[in-house]
């Protein structure tokens, strides 16, 4: 009876421990939460805050009246949409060759038995090392002979000449698929082209979202290229809000600076949440940690 | 093969950093004249240090939290898809919007923490992008670290739970789970991430600048901001020499020191690893 009674107790405990650790387990979860929010949450308060408010110390949390017209300002002292569309026509042009080049090439590699193979595939690896922001000086040498400099042509060749992370990403998913399939298609009298975008493009959507994803967002954040490369109008909205939102003493409008900003994470945030499920599914089916 | 468009531009600038070569003239060959200049020049090697100790403390902190995140994120309770695209998210933002938030997160002026100062003494704040550069940039890098995270996750969830409940059997402690189950199973997954991390922190160059650069200064001379010296890297020297000083030789030199010094990182790291490292088909 008495040992009864002990283990009761001592099952309680557990119990009880078991509780306290769930319970410190979603607090932590939650600071968690807030810490990695705060930033984009502070960004949207200090955006409707007047200039004033941004200058003086010490910071205030609330602003004294939210200033919507940061809203209006920011959209209206640049031009806005023409920037908006810039960036989103040039991440097209950007991705689409991007996606079908290096979806080519990760065919090739995953497929086709080439004398050669081996040490081309080791130069995609080698490429995978060298930061890609150190190219562009040399490149920018390049271009500037070939009369590119600003023009959209500088971004095609990119795509054409397909960024080794992709061709990466697509060979290791190409490599999981089941040969059968592909040589059935071959028997029925299908090419390898159309093997490759008849069969396997349509079964590879986690893939090609990802690149798609990762290729879009690289273009729309980019920064560097479009500063060195283009000029004007032609620039995108990253380097235009840079730009923008100095008036003429050369004070910055920190606020309609932070507004434009939101603006421009929209896309970013709602393509992020549509296309979260796939990248993650993407990039792990091909980094070939889970096959 | 298309890689050749990858490949030439490669081979164009080993050929340009042996030349004096401004932009408008015909090359002249000088042979290993800029990679000597270079040696010599004290904020090239200055920026070059700083650069390594950026490397090694951004891959420390990112490693360590990201790794640290995963485990947590890995428990089992309710919410936890949700808790995992939060952390997620900033992955996505944009390198310009990411500076200007923390710019304004962490300035004297606008910021969240100078504000709980303030709060308790008026004279009471500090200037953390003067104050602490590479710490404030280091901040911005875990904000962002999702991709890595993700990326741990996946190995964790790949970890055999028959293990993990064996050891709890044994009555041993997370802790040592995480230490003695966790890490060794995903050390190829860290060296990975690691080698990564050497090419990715080799190539910031936006972020320093813009972070510190001031508040009014015209972008137009984006490339003409100096930011504080715990902040000068090696591309950022070697883009001014392009871009401010027309000197491509240079540049070019600079940035192939560059890919030496992180090549050699990577080869000592690997080496230096290679006894902890668990591979599965060994």
């Amino acid at each position: 009876m008495n040992m009864n009674k002990n283990a009761m107790i001592s099952y309680k405990r557990y119990k009880l421990q078991r509780n306290a650790r769930k319970t410190l387990r979603y607090v932590f979860a939650i600071v968690i939460v807030i810490l990695f929010l705060i930033p984009l949450f502070w960004l949207i308060l200090s955006s409707l805050k007047t200039q004033t408010e941004m200058v003086t110390f010490p910071p205030k949390f609330m602003p004294k009246k939210f200033q919507f017209q940061n809203y209006i300002l920011a959209v209206t002292k640049i031009d806005y949409l023409r920037y908006l569309l810039n960036t989103i026509e040039l991440s097209m042009i950007y991705t689409v060759p991007g996606i079908i080049t290096a979806s080519i090439f990760g065919y090739a590699f995953a497929r086709f038995h080439a004398p050669g193979k081996k040490f081309f595939f080791n130069i995609v690896i080698l490429l995978l090392m060298i930061p890609p922001v150190a190219v562009l000086i040399p490149e920018y040498a390049f271009y500037a002979k070939l009369h590119l400099i600003n023009t959209y042509y500088i971004w095609l060749l990119w795509g054409i000449g397909a960024n080794p992370l992709y061709i990466y990403l697509f060979r290791q998913f190409f490599s999981y698929f089941p040969k059968e399939l592909e040589e059935a298609a071959i028997l029925d009298g299908c090419s390898r082209l159309g093997v490759l975008f008849r069969i396997l493009m349509p079964l590879s959507k986690p893939v090609i979202v990802t690149v798609f994803l990762l290729s879009f967002l690289f273009v729309y954040g980019d920064f560097m290229a479009p500063v060195i490369f283009l000029s004007g109008e032609k620039t995108t909205l990253a380097v235009a809000m840079a730009n923008g939102y100095v008036i003429r003493n050369g004070i910055l409008l920190v606020s309609v600076l932070l507004s434009g900003i939101v603006i421009y994470l929209i896309p970013v945030i709602l393509i992020f949440s549509i296309g979260q499920k796939y990248y993650i599914q993407g990039l792990l089916s091909s980094s070939g940690i889970k096959g | 093969m298309f890689i050749f468009l990858n490949v030439i531009p490669m081979i164009y600038s080993f050929y340009l950093s042996l030349t004096s070569y401004d932009g408008l003239t015909i090359p002249h060959f000088i042979g290993l004249k800029n990679y000597l200049t270079l040696i010599r020049d004290y904020r090239f090697t200055g920026s070059l240090i700083q650069t390594i100790k950026f490397t090694f403390f951004n891959i420390a902190a990112t490693l360590i939290v990201s790794l640290l995140l995963a485990n947590f994120l890995n428990k089992k309770m309710k919410g936890r898809i949700f808790f995992r695209s939060v952390v997620f998210l900033p992955y996505a933002v944009p390198i310009i919007a990411t500076v200007f938030i923390w710019k304004t997160l962490l300035n004297r002026e606008s910021g969240l923490i100078n504000m709980f100062l303030g709060m308790i003494n008026s004279n009471l704040s500090f200037n953390l992008l003067v104050n602490v550069p590479m710490g404030s940039l280091i901040t911005m890098f875990i904000w962002q670290i999702g991709g890595g995270m993700v990326i741990f996750l996946a190995g964790i969830q790949n970890i055999p739970s028959d293990l993990i409940e064996a050891a709890e059997i044994d009555g041993a402690s997370q802790f040592f789970i995480f230490r003695r189950i966790t890490i060794p199973l995903m050390s190829p997954l860290i060296m990975y991430q690691v080698v990564v991390g050497i090419m990715l922190s080799f190539s910031v160059i936006v972020q320093p600048i813009l972070l510190t650069s001031s508040p009014g200064a015209a972008f137009t001379a984006f490339l003409n901001q100096q930011p504080p010296y715990q902040n000068y890297f090696t591309l950022i020297y070697a883009f001014q020499q392009a871009f401010t000083n027309q000197s491509f030789g240079i540049a070019m030199a600079a940035t192939w020191y560059m890919f030496l010094v992180m090549f050699v990182l990577a080869l000592i790291f690997l080496r230096a690893t290679k006894r902890f490292v668990y591979y599965e088909y060994e």
